[in-house]
């Protein structure tokens, strides 16, 4: 306890200067954008002026009424809603097939799985609309022969089937970061204890249940949240792939956010920010939560 | 006897194999299709979409992507981005994290939590007051501000992962070095960071993956500098404003993809355990 | 020791920017390049030559940067605000000009209105190329719209001139080949420019989008009802190539010249682009006239040619930079404009010199007979145009209702035009009340021509008629 601290007496010259590069980039490149955005949402700000006018809280009023923004929150949360338990079990289940211990060609599959994450979005969406395409894309024509689609029918052009084939994609160009999540989370897990279990005769299905499940309890927590954040995170993907359409279908906040402050006919920097405002609050607000839950929670127990 | 047993016992691994193997071509599918479709005419390429086999092998879209428009200029520049970008990444947050593990100070949970919740923001629009700010530090077109902004975002989760990772080596290292004597920056940079190397791999990973791809970033900054641009900025001219030279940007692409490759083969097996660290939560 | 190290770390990263600052200072003061951007990728070889003779001249390096128009406009945006905008740019908003000289983006070229001669005065308009009296930018190209039906040869046996006559043609040329070529391919993911093709063809149509006589929106006349009503049968009856809902210009271009469809409509800069980029020798490539619901005679609109080169507010080249474009309006680099077969030569007379495909011709010739200059608000009343900048968007707009339809999302687009047309009149409504809260002289009159007569163009005299 002494000890510790003459350490701390000593070395606050060391803590100072330790923390401080992270301190300065952190606070020139995440807080004051931050600030920045939500005082822009204050203002009346076309992108032909240099600066805008103080507009008070008109932008979220109009936000509030604007059937567009609402169409796009839905997209954005249905995005997650299908993108994320795909990424997570479809990497889960091939997570567990590569940590098997009599697993051949681990690291070649590994790095196959990989190469779509290392791959630039824009690329992907580019190839993606022609792997996709109605007429001569390979989808199409397996599904067509298989009797599974109607010739023609364009998975990426139709309003109900767009959002989904965009988030099966997305979850394909992602599902190897996931991957090696799990493989990491699999690998810290004791082997003696499966081997344990196998010599007692259990299933591996049981084996994963009684097992793997309860201690791959805490990591699936952080996937989760790694996933989550991830999948607010598609736009130079669905910049190419379907800009948004076909009506709005895939307009994702992101998307939205570079329409409204860059491309539409009469850009406004205000309005934008009004709505990334609103959109990062949201996520403030339930880190936060859960952090206060957690430490309650952390409260409770210390008693 | 002996024979039929152990088919049996390999059974089982051999079907996985299959099975693995499969699935990763299905995967890897469009990867294929890219790399065929560089060796293709446009027109090829409608008329005959399927055929992955070109007509002739022809390899002039990656001589002429790398010449065109100064490819070989924009590979050299985003290796030196990307290289600083790592290197200041990996300095800010491994000292960063250092001392998130090691010490306690006044506003330590507010720090962390401020980290924590800015983890969601969308980017949209911080590129703006970004730019407005670099523009105000002469930074706008130079290389450092590039390098800067590709790593001055976030970075939480490689902050964790230090964090993470120093939070799980034994005390009693640290403490036996204080006792020995050993200044601050000694016991950092001597004992402590040395044992971290599987996550400055997993972080170099990252990093490179994200500054190496980004587009946004380098594309404004670089508006009116052609000279800095990189690769994913030159790869723009291959999707022109009238018809996409298909085959040059396949093969840009494909080449884009090699050293991202490499460095993952290279680096996997630290990458993995690194990897283990920030799951941890 | 390792103290000093950690501090040193620190105050590179602090101090690399001054560096970096001070660096690019020092090296600009040698004679800088003039920075040059246009997103004409057609442009591009021609201009090549314009610089050498530059450089030769004026012994200055020009700094070229061809640009996608998407990423121009954001490019602009964002160089703008940093203070780096290239000396000499071309701009992809339309409308947005005269926003750009109220801001003061691009300063005036070195030369007054009385420099040009009496025809190109004529053609000089405020808010386009000149703004309170100085001359900001010339036309480079003559009047030509972007609804034109492109087709090929090999696969059209009857040229439509009606509604009729293009559906059957589209439902011909789909049976014969058993499915595997459409009638038609539409961009349905380049909205504005849909939007525009169909203001044209309303032109066409005999029923302009706004009605000038009461300066009301007409988005939803039964003309407009009647050409969506042709393409949404076309649509269910498969003849629009299907993956046209998500396609841009260049997809919808690229697939049409490897004969997927038979119509595209487009501009006459179809015919460069497909010449560079798909068909080397144009020889199953021909043009026709827009479409009309009955064939009748008509008049398409546009506003008076707009600036295409502009010079940056901040340029330390402005006079070379007024050299160099002025130059553009001579007669050797206006045939030089034509024989890239792109936007149509501003002084036509260059076309009979230049060595251009059948197709381009036919194109010019149809602009001649048939397009007028349409009333421009900011000639009566420069602050009108304040309307317009100020004005919300309201979506989804006429191509975006159609591709809901196209898509699945929406079946009744009939109400959805209508709607369209009274959310855009009020939206209007709304931008005057606030350009008058700001202070400009405007009013719902600014929109009403009352002497205008379809069929005539709206000249000067019109004005003074007024």
């Amino acid at each position: 306890m002494n000890l510790n601290k003459t350490i701390k007496k000593q070395n606050t010259f060391w803590i100072v200067a330790f923390l401080l590069p992270n301190t300065i980039l952190y606070a020139m490149y995440t807080v004051y954008p931050a600030i920045a955005t939500a005082w822009y949402s204050l203002l009346d700000w076309t992108a032909f002026q240099r600066s805008g006018f103080f507009y008070g809280l008109n932008n979220y009023i109009e936000l509030i009424h604007d059937d567009l923004f609402h169409a796009s929150m839905k997209a954005t949360f249905k995005f997650m809603l299908i993108a994320v338990p795909l990424r997570f079990l479809m990497s889960l289940f091939l997570a567990l097939l590569l940590t098997w211990r009599r697993c051949i060609g681990k690291t070649f599959f590994r790095t196959l799985l990989f190469l779509p994450v290392v791959t630039t979005g824009a690329i992907i969406g580019t190839i993606m609309k022609m792997i996709f395409d109605p007429k001569f894309g390979p989808i199409n024509i397996v599904l067509n022969n298989m009797g599974l689609l109607p010739a023609g029918f364009g998975l990426l052009s139709n309003f109900s089937t767009s959002l989904g084939t965009s988030a099966t994609i997305w979850s394909w160009k992602w599902m190897g970061m996931s991957l090696i999540y799990w493989i990491a989370s699999l690998q810290s897990i004791p082997t003696e204890l499966y081997e344990a279990a196998t010599v007692d005769g259990a299933s591996p299905l049981q084996a994963f249940r009684m097992i793997t499940a309860p201690l791959l309890k805490p990591f699936a927590g952080v996937i989760l949240i790694l996933t989550v954040g991830d999948s607010l995170r598609v736009f130079d993907l669905m910049l190419t792939l379907t800009n948004g359409g076909p009506y709005f279908a895939t307009e994702a906040i992101e998307l939205f956010i570079y329409h409204t402050a860059f491309a539409d006919r009469v850009p406004r920097l205000g309005y934008a920010s009004a709505a990334a405002t609103v959109f990062a609050s949201i996520f403030v607000v339930i880190t936060l939560v859960q952090n206060f839950l957690k430490n309650i929670q952390r409260g409770y127990r210390n008693i | 006897m002996k024979n039929s047993k152990s088919l049996r016992r390999n059974i089982v691994p051999l079907s996985v194999a299959l099975f693995l193997l499969v699935f990763c071509l299905i995967w890897i599918y469009p990867f294929v299709w890219m790399i065929s479709a560089s060796m293709k005419t446009s027109l090829e390429l409608f008329q005959k979409g399927l055929n992955l086999i070109p007509d002739r092998f022809s390899f002039d879209s990656y001589r002429g992507a790398w010449g065109k428009g100064g490819f070989s200029k924009y590979f050299v520049n985003s290796v030196i981005t990307t290289a600083c970008a790592i290197i200041v990444v990996i300095v800010r947050c491994s000292t960063c994290g250092y001392i998130l593990s090691m010490y306690d100070f006044k506003g330590k949970k507010l720090y962390l939590t401020i980290l924590l919740a800015t983890f969601f923001i969308p980017n949209g629009t911080t590129i703006i007051p970004i730019s407005a700010m670099s523009t105000k530090l002469g930074l706008m077109g130079t290389m450092p501000g590039v390098i800067l902004a590709l790593s001055g975002g976030g970075q939480v989760t490689s902050i964790l992962l230090f964090k993470n990772y120093f939070d799980q080596t034994p005390r009693s290292l640290f403490e036996a070095a204080i006792i020995d004597g050993a200044s601050f920056p000694k016991i950092f940079f001597s004992i402590m960071l040395p044992m971290a190397g599987p996550i400055i791999s997993t972080v170099v990973i990252l990093t490179f993956m994200n500054a190496w791809n980004n587009l946004l970033i380098p594309l404004v900054f670089t508006v009116g500098s052609p000279k800095l641009k990189t690769l994913p900025v030159g790869m723009m001219a291959f999707s022109g404003a009238y018809a996409t030279d298909w085959a040059g940007m396949a093969a840009a692409g494909t080449m884009t993809l090699i050293p991202v490759v490499v460095t993952f083969i290279s680096l996997q097996k630290y990458f993995v355990s690194g990897i283990a660290g920030a799951v941890k939560g | 020791m390792k103290k000093l190290f950690v501090v040193a770390i620190c105050l590179l990263i602090l101090v690399a920017p001054v560096f970096a600052g001070g660096s690019s200072e020092s090296a600009s003061k040698a004679r800088k390049p003039l920075s040059f951007w246009e997103h004409f990728e057609t442009f591009s070889k021609m201009n090549e030559d314009l610089f050498r003779e530059f450089k030769a001249e004026k012994g200055i390096d020009i700094e070229y940067t061809l640009a996608s128009p998407d990423k121009m406009t954001d490019a602009l945006y964002v160089s703008y605000r940093s203070n780096q905008l290239p000396d000499i740019f071309t701009v992809t908003f339309s409308g947005g000009a005269s926003q750009m000289f109220a801001e003061k983006w691009v300063s005036p070229l070195e030369v007054g209105i009385d420099h040009f001669s009496k025809d190109i005065q004529d053609q000089l308009f405020e808010g386009l190329t000149t703004y309170k009296g100085e001359v900001y930018s010339i036309p480079l190209f003559s009047q030509n719209h972007c609804a034109l039906m492109y087709y090929q040869p090999s696969l059209v046996k009857n040229v439509p001139v009606t509604y009729d006559d293009f559906y059957n043609e589209c439902k011909r040329i789909y049976k014969e080949s058993n499915g595997t070529v459409y009638g038609l391919i539409l961009p349905m993911a380049f909205t504005t420019r849909i939007n525009e093709t169909f203001m044209y063809m309303m032109d066409a149509a005999r029923t302009p989008v706004i009605n000038w006589n009461t300066g009301a929106y007409q988005w939803d006349s039964p003309q407009m009802i009647e050409l969506f009503k042709l393409l949404t049968k076309m649509w269910d009856e498969g003849l629009i190539m299907p993956s046209s809902v998500n396609f841009n210009m260049k997809e919808a271009r690229e697939r049409w010249a490897a004969g997927e469809a038979a119509f595209l409509i487009d501009g006459i800069w179809n015919v460069g682009i497909t010449k560079n980029n798909f068909m080397p020798e144009l020889d199953d490539f021909a043009v026709c006239e827009t479409i009309t619901p009955n064939g009748e005679d008509y008049m398409i609109y546009s506003e008076p040619a707009a600036g295409v080169y502009f010079i940056a507010n901040n340029s330390s080249y402005r006079h070379e930079a007024t050299e160099l474009i002025l130059g553009m309006l001579g007669d050797e680099y206006q045939v030089k404009i034509a024989n890239v077969q792109d936007q149509p030569p501003f002084n036509l007379n260059a076309l009979a010199l230049a060595d251009v495909h059948q197709s381009y011709r036919d194109s010019v010739d149809m602009f001649t007979r048939r397009m007028g200059v349409k009333p421009y608000l900011g000639l009566r009343n420069l602050d009108a145009l304040q309307i317009e900048a100020n004005m919300r968007t309201v979506s989804p707009t006429p191509s975006e209702i159609l591709n809901g339809y196209f898509s699945g999302a929406l079946k009744d687009w009939e109400t959805a035009l209508h709607r369209y047309n009274t959310q855009l009149t009020a939206a209007r409504d709304e931008s005057i009340k606030k350009c008058q809260s700001l202070g400009y002289k405007v009013s719902f009159d600014d929109y009403v021509f009352p002497n205008y007569v379809y069929g005539e163009s709206y000249t000067s005299e019109k004005y003074s008629q007024l």
